[in-house]
């Protein structure tokens, strides 16, 4: 199926995060399938939990399939790469995945690297992700998330998110994608941004304009 | 009044208020009195060959402080803790209250315990005498690893150190106890029992006397109205289960007969012996009288008579509410009393009034179906943080389904996310030495926070209808954590993935998928090699290795919470039947629905 990116569409870009560390975040490659299976592997047990519920020891090859062969327009997802560290490893993966059955929905998925979390590179990707979900028809994000995930479930919240019980140990959270030029996109980066620290953003090379309110992101 | 047109949903609830505890108030209170006031007063009985041994309340006290001279003499120190493992018996609450006499702290163990459990609570309890019931208990635990310098001292109750122990206390003046008791007070600490969170080692919730105390006091409020002077309880739940120690404590307080049953096995017999009055039981002693009388009645040729009497009593129970005991109003229900009921009533000894029931949900219907025979139950709702009792349906304000209102001096309260919130002076400080646990399960406001799911109805009782963590409750009221089994489990090379289950059944069992690729690959002997995993599920190979990683798992965990039985599943879970989201998380309640035949197959039902 999709081998290749895309001809049209999002290209990489390098961002700083609240520690200065520089990522380059591109759309993830069916050639990333090695990199998703070592990631899993350094991934902590709890943090595979909080993922994956209750978490298989290692990702089958029918899973990096399946993780890894995007249409990027119902299955997409960027991936975040430590640019300045030996190898370059891919330290995040955000992704969405539309609902067959309610099309203008997606389940959401993001996934940092225990040492990379609390850095707003998880508020970052998830911003980027609602980006290029507007784009392609979607309106709402789906996630299910342990309750014990608190901190995300607070962010989440915050932002206006409706949380509700699902099945025991989980919420099932649903946000509106808002419009880009939408005030509630910027309550819901200042929400993020009290919760994990201020992002600043350095585009260097995107497929994308600079978004207005990126200007307007600043701490209070 | 809420404005015409609108609905308002109720999201707080209180019951009466009540007076601030008295500083004093600790829980040898009652035991001291009964002894000096009615010392012939039978307090408890135990089984001795084919009957059962009163024992007075003046004998109970002075073994009490026998035992607790001993401890005093060993060296312990007020709010040293004291580690007590043993089925429920007379000599485990004669040690709790020596315990308590001596300015000590009890921290139950479930006589199930595992040697790995054993450690974690000796070690982080930091505790200084561990009592024992019988010698291999000991030996569990000294096999486990090395003791700390000497400590624990570990007394064990069937070897003949307690009556050494006794010896020891000898020099051990009067004054010097009733010291140690004068200066308990509501806010000494008197237990920590350790419960499983979601993951991680178990934590120690710390209860005061005054904790303990003040909730056998509104249990008695709510339910004061139903006792009578000469209430006789049986008592076979697990002690280090908090709701077994409150409705243990609430006979203490109001002076019924507590007898204690010697083996599961010999419930039935021992019903009959004891003829209890009020029991406190969880859903699956309920489950398991309602199939054995249907059973019976089934080999005997008469199961549809049963179920039709059955389907009358529920009926009847729903027309008549919460009267007692069955006035007869109707014609059926009057001969159905005589020809069914009648028997299962008989099955709880023939004079049982009330029940409490607690640790899990116990279903409407069954609740309907034994109050239509006679015996109402009574179902309430807390936890061990909360001493546990914060709700509980009683004679006037019975409801079905729910859980009951708040108790006197609680409040009850609905989050925005449907947690339920809780406020009383039945609320435990704390989780023993972690701070940061302790920190996450108060909100800003000081609430407590359940971790269950809730709603409060217009009448202001309270439905329980899910939950924010991720634990099964068993039919027997255990609560167990699937994520760690579950880590072990997937430990093994062979299994993809395992879904414990057990949420309200007799025990906890797994769904194991086996990883294809590592599979093909292996080659034990006996090894059904070149089949796929879908030809292989039953292979006794397969099996038996499954089982090493069932086994390994079940090393963390007391027999309660350990797997019994197991079903490798034909193929791996996926997202087309919906038992993975899209973003492959694993879908429990999916899981359970799309095996459901696998899993009654495993309960065989």
């Amino acid at each position: 199926m999709s081998e290749s990116l895309p001809t049209s569409g999002p290209m990489g870009s390098i961002h700083e995060l609240t520690d200065e560390t520089r990522v380059l975040v591109r759309p993830l490659q069916h050639s990333d399938r090695h990199e998703l299976a070592i990631g899993y592997e350094h991934l902590s047990a709890e943090a595979r939990r909080l993922r994956f519920f209750t978490a298989p020891s290692r990702l089958s090859d029918a899973d990096l399939e399946y993780l890894t062969n995007l249409d990027y327009r119902d299955h997409f997802a960027w991936a975040a790469f430590a640019i300045d560290e030996p190898g370059q490893p891919g330290i995040a993966v955000a992704r969405y995945i539309r609902d067959p059955s309610h099309p203008n929905h997606a389940e959401v998925a993001v996934t940092v690297l225990d040492d990379y979390q609390h850095r707003g590179l998880g508020t970052l990707l998830l911003e980027m992700l609602a980006d290029q979900a507007r784009r392609n028809g979607i309106t709402t994000f789906v996630s299910h998330i342990l309750w014990d995930n608190r901190e995300v479930l607070e962010t989440m919240a915050a932002a206006g998110a409706r949380i509700e019980p699902e099945e025991p140990g989980v919420a099932r959270v649903a946000i509106e994608i808002p419009a880009p030029e939408s005030p509630t996109l910027v309550s819901l980066i200042r929400a993020a941004l009290r919760a994990f620290g201020r992002v600043t953003r350095e585009v260097l090379q995107s497929g994308t304009e600079p978004t207005p309110e990126a200007d307007e992101v600043q701490p209070e | 009044m809420t404005p015409a047109g609108e609905v308002m949903m109720m999201r707080e609830m209180s019951g009466l208020p009540m007076d601030p505890l008295p500083p004093t108030t600790n829980l040898l209170e009652p035991v001291i009195q009964r002894a000096a006031e009615e010392p012939g007063r039978v307090m408890a009985a135990y089984r001795d060959g084919n009957h059962f041994v009163d024992v007075t309340a003046g004998e109970f006290y002075e073994r009490c402080r026998a035992i607790a001279k001993g401890i005093v003499a060993s060296g312990l120190e007020p709010g040293g803790r004291v580690a007590l493992m043993s089925r429920t018996r007379l000599e485990w609450l004669l040690f709790d209250y020596a315990i308590l006499a001596s300015g000590g702290v009890t921290v139950p163990i479930y006589e199930t315990s595992s040697a790995e459990q054993m450690q974690w609570i000796v070690h982080d309890g930091d505790v200084e005498m561990l009592v024992v019931e019988t010698t291999a208990m000991r030996e569990l635990y000294e096999g486990a690893g090395s003791q700390e310098d000497g400590r624990p001292e570990i007394v064990v109750i069937d070897d003949g150190t307690l009556d050494e122990l006794a010896r020891r206390g000898e020099a051990v003046a009067d004054s010097t106890l009733d010291e140690r008791i004068h200066s308990l007070g509501a806010a000494t600490i008197a237990t920590i029992i350790y419960t499983s969170g979601t993951t991680g080692r178990p934590k120690g919730c710390v209860l005061t006397h005054g904790n303990l105390r003040v909730n056998v006091w509104q249990t008695i409020d709510a339910i004061g109205s139903m006792l009578q002077p000469d209430e006789v309880s049986l008592l076979f739940l697990p002690l280090a289960h908090v709701l077994a120690k409150i409705i243990t404590l609430v006979g203490v307080e109001w002076g019924a007969k507590g007898a204690f049953a010697t083996d599961m096995s010999a419930l039935l017999e021992e019903f009959a012996m004891v003829q209890p009055t009020m029991i406190a039981a969880v859903p699956r002693i309920f489950e398991k009288v309602f199939n054995g009388a249907q059973q019976k009645a089934q080999v005997e040729g008469h199961g549809a008579i049963f179920d039709k009497a059955a389907d009358v009593a529920v009926q009847w129970s729903r027309h008549h509410g919460d009267h007692l005991p069955h006035p007869l109003t109707s014609a059926e229900h009057a001969l159905f009393d005589r020809l069914v009921y009648k028997k299962v009533e008989a099955a709880f000894g023939g004079r049982l009034r009330f029940a409490f029931s607690g640790g899990g949900p116990l279903g409407e219907r069954l609740t309907h179906f034994f109050n239509g025979v006679g015996v109402k139950v009574l179902e309430g709702y807390g936890l061990t943080e909360t001493s546990p009792t914060l709700t509980v349906n009683r004679l006037g304000a019975w409801k079905p389904g729910t859980v009951g209102q708040a108790l006197m001096g609680t409040s009850i309260r609905i989050a925005p996310d449907g947690e339920i919130l809780a406020k009383g002076p039945q609320i435990f400080q704390g989780y023993w030495r972690n701070e940061q646990a302790t920190s996450e399960t108060f909100d800003a406001e000081e609430w407590f926070k359940t971790g269950d799911i809730g709603d409060l109805d217009d009448d202001g009782y309270l439905r329980i209808t899910g939950r924010k963590k991720e634990l099964i409750v068993t039919a027997a009221g255990k609560n167990v954590a699937p994520a760690p089994l579950e880590d072990r489990i997937r430990a093994h090379p062979l299994i993809s993935q395992a879904v414990v289950v057990g949420d309200a059944r007799p025990f906890v069992a797994a769904l194991i998928t086996i990883d294809e690729e590592a599979f093909a690959t292996w080659a034990a002997p006996g090894t059904p090699g070149g089949t796929a995993v879908s030809q292989a599920t039953d292979h006794p190979a397969l099996l038996a290795e499954v089982q090493t990683a069932i086994d390994d798992a079940n090393q963390s965990v007391s027999r309660a919470e350990s797997i019994r039985k197991f079903a490798v599943l034909p193929h791996d879970l996926t997202v087309v039947n919906g038992e993975l989201t899209p973003t492959l998380k694993v879908r429990r309640a999916v899981v359970e629905k799309a095996y459901g035949p696998v899993i009654d197959d495993l309960y065989g039902s």
